[in-house]
């Protein structure tokens, strides 16, 4: 029996990516365009003109085509850590890793544009409000933290992302 | 001798046929599926200008507001606003597919590390 190392990362990398893309799908589809709470730039430029919510909806464009790229190069990561034999196709450990994608994306996103740079926040009407600190701690912190507890759970605990594994067999 | 020449000169243009058939049977498989993608991308770019041309607020007033609006000298620092997190994604995604920097990483000190400084 070879002796093959297990390596957990390329699984956890390509998941987290595919999350923060999700994530910035779910932001934009429920966010911006279904509940129009906010727009990319609807602090700077309030969506209170038909211009101004057309030059929004450019920026949203935008944002998505972005966020569509980084769920293509997710799936690619994906489709390339499963053509390796040493990456365990671990389910936990995959559903933690999107779950942790989306809240780093909702924690980065939050941070930057909410917060910093004042782009939009989550309800614009309320400017800087409790939502925003509910979408940093429970869309961000929050599915980190399980999402790490997921991906541990993945790999039997809370131990590094590579280890040596006699009795592996490539697929769990 | 000449029919041994002549004999060559048939091999000789047997095997040029070979190498132009065999270069066609190794490129007729990289060019044709990329040809075909060429023309399916050309198709749908064609049909979607046809539909750039029903665009409804493009020769309107609200139309050149919103190209106001959006090509104003602000349009760089909009970019570069509305793209900034997506660098940072990345550059998490790096750390966790490659691990932390070998300046952050902890290992344990080498043999060469514990031996005693000599002078």
């Amino acid at each position: 029996m070879n002796a093959v190392t297990q390596n957990f990362r390329p699984l956890i990398a390509a998941g987290t990516l595919l999350g923060i893309g999700m994530g910035g799908f779910v932001d934009g589809i429920v966010l911006h365009q279904i509940l129009q709470v906010h727009n990319m730039l609807s602090a700077k430029l309030p969506p209170n003109t038909l211009a101004n919510v057309e030059i929004n909806m450019v920026w949203d464009g935008i944002f998505h085509a972005f966020t569509w790229l980084m769920t293509a190069i997710g799936l690619s990561m994906l489709w390339k850590a499963g053509q390796k034999r040493e990456v365990p196709w671990s389910t936990k450990t995959f559903l933690g890793s999107l779950l942790q994608g989306w809240g780093i994306f909702n924690l980065v996103e939050g941070i930057i544009d909410h917060h910093l740079l004042n782009l939009h926040h989550v309800v614009e009407r309320l400017g800087v409000s409790i939502a925003d600190w509910l979408f940093l701690a429970i869309g961000g912190v929050l599915f980190i933290v399980l999402g790490r507890a997921l991906i541990n759970a993945g790999r039997g605990g809370d131990g590094p992302d590579t280890h040596p594994s006699p009795a592996f067999s490539g697929r769990a | 001798m000449e029919l041994h020449q002549g004999g060559r000169v048939k091999s000789d243009n047997r095997a040029a046929t070979v190498g132009t058939e065999r270069a066609k049977s190794t490129l007729r498989p990289y060019f044709v599926p990329r040809f075909r993608a060429a023309l399916v991308l050309a198709t749908l770019l064609f049909l979607n200008a046809a539909s750039l041309l029903a665009c409804p607020v493009c020769d309107s007033e609200t139309g050149k507001a919103v190209r106001r609006g959006l090509f104003s000298p602000d349009f760089g620092t909009n970019l570069l606003l509305t793209v900034l997190p997506f660098p940072i994604f990345l550059a998490i995604i790096a750390l966790l597919y490659y691990g932390p920097p070998a300046f952050i990483q902890r290992r344990p000190p080498d043999k060469a590390d514990l031996k005693a400084p000599t002078r």
